[in-house]
């Protein structure tokens, strides 16, 4: 099996069993009952809740979700004694557990969070899998609240560079209509789980977010003060006769390299006019963006600074290391 | 623009809800002919001297009332604390990024309930400035009746003409009647009904 098709499915027989605290020959039990009626409500699909890393063999690999099925069918078919219940009640450890597997997929699936005006967005194909669902499953679901009033542009969803975001209520309301309507139980369970874990997770999320982004900033501050506060393609600096607005580029674009985003090493000044000249060249903002890029442009439209900034760039680049890998 | 001769009483008098009704419906037409005009003069002719509907005057909710159906939107358990409900998931979830109005006041609670639970008792068929289609545009979100469209049959061109009809009386370039503020919260109405999935 490719490695690729092993994405997602970190999760061991072994490690399912320790972590839902029962043993492997119950979970083996599980598993069969699970494959055992394909009509009732609990199901457990091949590529979706697991593989099979030796199909020979039965054995299987887990995805969190796979993992959080299980684990409400546990729940809701193995009830505990009084005393169980109890520590249960008191304790709330394994809806801890449940709980966890849930925030962890979220926390793998928000890559794409952002931030506009007081509100965290995030991309629809990361929604369509914080919810479990599919993209064709997620748009009826977007349909009926829009007819339902309830989906409001720039407050439960926004459109940009031609990507649908979804904000944190846009998230929860869906989540909300898919727990109820979906015929999966182990689906309904998982939005639910979504809707009572997600704001925790999420918010955790966009601080860490929002604090990154400030870093980016103050990096940004620190480049324009490193670079004379003057462009580098251009040599122009912001005068009281020429008020040029000064950028600092980020020389691997943020969003496609998030890892140097806040390096200082990684930002050379601007002047906006050539930035966004740059950027067009480079075939838009949305387009990821390297140094050799930033090299190739100077060469070809300001020959004559050249060889000063193509120095400037390399220097840069060797400090960042070999970045091949990082895409 | 031309004008149709009428005398000064004429002018002057009051057309009552049934006609003003129908002369929106008349409005949003994509074609008025001869046939169109003279259906609504019959109209005109059969209901100028009916009675207004007596006002029925809604029962108001108590403060008690609205708290409950606010609770119960968010799914709040027995325990029903304003602590409790600042603390809950969904509710936290929902009102992200929202300017959050004061809970120590009625009207906090009046604002939550129009945003996430409905219309109060009362305000199901308002007018004056901000009402559109009997919505008061700056305290409910009513995409659909704000444009007189069903959203089970409208389709892309019926959301454009209800949007550019509104934006003839609306838009800030028409000197009388414009407003930039209800032309905003109008644009926002569309661009979210019209949003592809």
């Amino acid at each position: 099996m490719s490695k690729a098709a092993y994405t997602g499915f970190s999760l061991t027989e072994q490690a399912v069993a320790k972590c839902l605290e029962i043993s492997k020959a119950e979970l083996d039990e599980i598993v069969v009952h699970f494959d055992s009626d394909p009509d009732d409500q609990w199901e457990l699909v091949e590529g979706e809740h697991f593989i099979f890393v030796n199909k020979g063999l039965g054995e299987r690999a887990f995805s969190l979700r796979g993992a959080h099925a299980i684990a409400e069918y546990i729940r809701a078919a193995k009830p505990g004694s009084f005393w169980e219940n109890f520590l249960e009640f008191v304790t709330r450890h394994k809806t801890r557990i449940r709980e966890s597997l849930v925030a962890t997929h979220i926390v793998q699936n928000s890559s794409s969070l952002i931030l506009r005006s007081k509100r965290h967005f995030l991309s629809k194909p990361d929604t369509t899998k914080i919810l479990g669902t599919s993209p064709a499953r997620l748009n009826r679901s977007f349909q009926e609240m829009q007819a339902a009033s309830m989906m409001r542009q720039g407050v439960d969803f926004l459109d940009e560079d031609g990507k649908r975001f979804y904000s944190i209520r846009g998230v929860s309301r869906l989540a909300e209509d898919l727990g109820n309507k979906l015929t999966s139980k182990e689906r309904q369970l998982w939005c639910q789980a979504v809707k009572i874990t997600g704001n925790k997770t999420i918010t955790m999320l966009a601080s860490a977010e929002d604090q990154r982004q400030e870093r980016i900033k103050r990096a940004c501050e620190l480049a324009k003060k490193r670079d004379g506060k003057k462009c580098m393609i251009t040599e122009r600096k912001r005068t009281k006769d020429d008020k040029i607005a000064l950028v600092a580029h980020h020389l691997y674009s943020k969003q496609h390299y998030r890892h140097l985003a806040e390096s200082v090493d990684n930002l050379i000044t601007l002047c906006a006019e050539v930035h966004e000249q740059f950027h067009g060249w480079n075939g838009g903002y949305a387009k990821p963006c390297t140094p050799d890029d930033l090299i190739r442009f100077v060469q070809q439209v300001y020959p004559q600074r050249s060889g000063q900034v193509t120095m400037m760039i390399e220097n840069a680049k060797r400090r960042l290391g070999d970045q091949s890998a990082s895409v | 623009m031309a004008t149709i001769a009428t005398d000064a009483t004429v002018s002057t008098a009051k057309l009552n809800s049934f006609i003003q009704a129908e002369l929106r419906r008349v409005l949003c037409l994509q074609e008025i002919n001869q046939e169109i005009l003279e259906e609504f003069a019959r109209f005109v002719i059969a209901n100028h001297k009916k009675k207004e509907p007596k006002p029925v005057k809604a029962k108001a909710m108590k403060p008690a009332e609205i708290k409950a159906a606010i609770f119960d939107y968010f799914g709040v358990g027995d325990k029903r604390t304003v602590t409790i409900l600042r603390k809950n998931s969904r509710f936290l979830m929902e009102t992200e990024g929202m300017d959050l109005p004061s809970l120590a006041s009625a009207e906090g609670w009046k604002t939550l309930y129009r945003e996430f639970v409905g219309y109060l008792p009362g305000e199901e068929f308002q007018t004056g400035y901000g009402c559109i289609n009997g919505v008061n545009i700056f305290q409910y979100f009513r995409p659909w009746r704000v444009f007189g469209l069903d959203p089970a049959t409208a389709t892309n061109q019926d959301k454009k003409d209800a949007y550019y009809q509104l934006s003839k009386t609306y838009h800030p370039d028409n000197k009388e009647t414009g407003d930039a503020k209800i032309f905003d919260l109008i644009k926002n109405m569309y661009t979210s009904i019209s949003a592809e999935a």
